[in-house]
């Protein structure tokens, strides 16, 4: 078996599929995360700038027109961390700096809702600071005072740099956990694919078994396949009945003429060939010899019809009047010792079809030997070409007791031959080696009944050809 | 010997058979369907049947079951071209009490066909003896005392009729059943000219053919 990379291995298949849409997946539930992570961590650190902020807002007060404050040291104290970050403040009035870093900028605040407290970033003296801004109104003060509180980010970053290590590496450990599981998850699930193999392994070759499996005990997914083998194994079945059953019948056919020749050779030893019963006898053994060679080429011309059909033959364009006229005279001799008039109607010109002239003239010799055989004494059997459209046929009708509809298709059968012609000697082999001659010659046979009634029509239809070229 | 009845449909072959079972002076009827088997058997009890089974009106097996089940323990023969080891086991089973395949070789029919009709007589020893008359049913020979006897077919089977049943009335009927074909054109006194033939032949040191008026011969001990 060749090894595909991408077939080989179910298991390297389905680890392909699983860590690589893992990883998609990893990869959007990072960003999200990172994303959620960065604002969780913002949020938190801005509440306790914005606590600090309030903390100095709400020491202001006014004292004889002049604002006070008490800078309280909580305030500050509150922002500070393991990180060391740098703390900044300022309180102005106005443009008018009360206390604090005079360099540290202000925002423009207008059209600012002043209740709630504005976080922004900013750059100070170089480096990033976050930056929550605080408004009072204090009462006689016309200028409004802005409490600034700044500090650098370290910590907000670490704290989010902790949380995105923790969420790659679980996600990490989730694809990978994931990937090993696939090898014990694949045996797993192979495992009625496993038993499905033993129970076939186990079934006696010796003979042939076509036991269906059983479509009921198998997983959904794999009742396709099992339906697909039981399907198989029923078309082989019906292959080798089919084959038992030509070689149980050709031997049988072949029992009975040999039984006659042992017997009647017996019965001339006893005798002598100079007795009534001798001479009987002997014309009997003729005749058992007869049938022999009859079976035997019809056994072989159904073997060769059945080897043009799965061969491919070569058709060329064939004058289907000068076959028939060859397979007519080959014909006549039996046909004139049964009292049997042969006649073929068609007009004195080519008729050309698309076929082959050897297999073609053993077709038509089938046909004529069953209109002949099976013809009523001074019966007539009737050969007419015709062309029509993109098809010439070829129809044979004899005087005979016909076919029954209901017998149509079995008299295509092997060796299958109706009960009220068991005084024949026939083969039963005619009509069968006409359709597989048939086949390979891509014509079409078809069954009906004479035009006065009785007996048998059998038409075959050809596909027109050009005229053959002389070369 | 004793009657046949042949059930065969291809005509060939029962025209060999019949010469063949007739040649070793078996009297034998033929006929081509199981219809026939079942009629025939009715209307003139045989001492063996051969029974082709690839009858067309009916199967062997059918008629042959039919025939057992009217209870007639006359043997049969069955003879086939089949050769399923079930349609052999179904043929035995069935009531067949031999079973050959064609093609067979026609020694052994006439050999089976023999010793189905020893059995049938109840004694499936081949050789007879009543006093100084001994004989050989496998080699169609009879001796009186040692003397070949030169017996023709017909007088070969009046005298296995008597034969078989000393010391008993054997009737007419049964005799003229046994000895003649239903197809033969049996004169009134036929019969009576074969017995007085045979008994010529058996004279002066044989066993002796008596007349039972009326009813039929006996051959004494």
């Amino acid at each position: 078996m060749t090894q595909k990379p991408h077939s080989a291995f179910l298991t390297r298949r389905l680890l392909t599929v699983l860590v690589l849409s893992l990883s998609a997946v990893a990869l959007l539930l990072g960003v999200g995360g990172a994303w959620l992570i960065e604002r969780v961590a913002e949020q938190s650190a801005d509440r306790v700038l914005s606590a600090s902020a309030r903390a100095i807002a709400e020491t202001l007060a006014v004292e004889n027109g002049e604002i006070t404050l008490d800078l309280p040291a909580s305030a500050l104290g509150m922002l500070e961390n393991n990180e060391r970050d740098n703390v900044y403040y300022s309180v102005r009035q106005g443009d008018e700096l009360l206390t604090g870093y005079a360099d540290l900028p202000t925002a423009s605040l207008s059209g600012v809702n002043t209740d709630a407290t504005q976080f922004r970033y900013e750059t100070y003296r170089g480096r990033r600071v976050r930056v929550a801004t605080e408004i009072r109104r204090l009462p006689l003060i016309v200028n409004q005072v802005v409490v600034q509180v700044a500090e650098t980010l370290e910590a907000r970053r670490a704290i989010a740099n902790r949380l995105l290590i923790g969420l790659v590496l679980l996600e990490c450990l989730l694809v990978m956990v994931a990937a090993i599981l696939v090898w014990p998850a694949v045996r797993w699930s192979l495992r009625p694919v496993t038993r499905l193999r033993r129970e076939i392994e186990n079934r006696d070759t010796q003979s042939a078994n076509f036991t269906r499996l059983n479509e009921q005990d198998v997983p959904m997914e794999l009742r396709g396949l099992v339906h697909a083998f039981n399907t198989l194994l029923g078309s082989l079945e019906q292959a080798v009945d089919r084959m038992r059953h030509f070689t149980a019948d050709a031997s049988h056919q072949m029992r009975t003429p040999l039984t006659i020749l042992r017997t009647h050779l017996a019965v001339l030893r006893r005798y002598g060939t100079d007795t009534v019963e001798g001479r009987e006898s002997l014309t009997d053994v003729e005749n058992a010899a007869d049938r022999l060679q009859r079976l035997l080429v019809q056994l072989v011309a159904l073997a060769r019809a059945d080897e043009t059909r799965t061969s491919t033959i070569r058709l060329s364009s064939v004058d289907l009047r000068e076959r028939a006229i060859d397979v007519i005279n080959r014909a006549r001799p039996d046909a004139e010792n049964a009292g049997v008039n042969i006649e073929l109607q068609a007009e004195p010109r080519p008729y050309w079809a698309n076929c082959e002239p050897v297999l073609v003239a053993e077709l038509l010799f089938n046909l004529l030997d069953n209109a002949v055989r099976y013809n009523k004494t001074d019966g007539a059997v009737i050969v007419r070409i015709h062309e029509q459209a993109a098809h010439t046929t070829v129809t044979v009708e004899d005087n005979g007791p016909g076919v029954p509809s209901e017998d149509r298709e079995r008299i295509f059968e092997r060796f299958h031959r109706l009960s009220r012609d068991q005084h024949h000697h026939g083969s039963g082999l005619g009509l069968p080696i006409v359709r597989a001659l048939a086949q390979s010659l891509h014509a079409q046979v078809n069954l009906s009944d004479n035009i006065q009634g009785s007996g048998l029509k059998v038409e075959v239809r050809f596909k027109t050809a050009l005229a053959a070229s002389e070369s | 010997m004793t009657r046949v009845l042949l059930a065969e449909d291809d005509a060939a072959l029962a025209r060999g058979v019949v010469a063949l079972l007739k040649a070793n002076g078996h009297a034998v009827d033929h006929v081509g369907t199981g219809a026939a088997v079942l009629s025939m058997e009715k209307a003139a009890p045989c001492s063996l049947i051969i029974l082709d089974i690839g009858l067309p009106d009916r199967s062997g097996f059918d008629v042959l079951q039919q025939l057992r089940q009217r209870g007639l323990k006359t043997p049969v023969l069955i003879l086939t071209a089949r050769d399923g080891v079930e349609d052999r086991v179904k043929g035995l089973d069935l009531g067949g009490d031999d079973y050959l395949l064609k093609p067979f070789d026609p020694q052994e029919l006439l050999a089976r066909v023999r010793a189905l009709l020893r059995r049938g007589q109840g004694d499936p020893s081949p050789l007879l003896v009543v006093g100084s008359l001994s004989c050989d049913r496998s080699s169609g020979e009879a001796f009186v005392n040692g003397r070949a006897l030169d017996l023709r077919r017909r007088e070969w089977a009046v005298l296995q009729a008597l034969l078989t049943r000393v010391g008993k009335i054997v009737p007419r009927e049964r005799l003229i059943a046994e000895v003649f074909e239903l197809g033969d054109d049996v004169a009134p006194n036929a019969l009576e000219t074969y017995v007085a033939r045979l008994r010529k032949k058996l004279q002066p040191d044989g066993p002796r053919i008596r007349v039972v008026r009326g009813i039929g011969y006996v051959l004494d001990p």
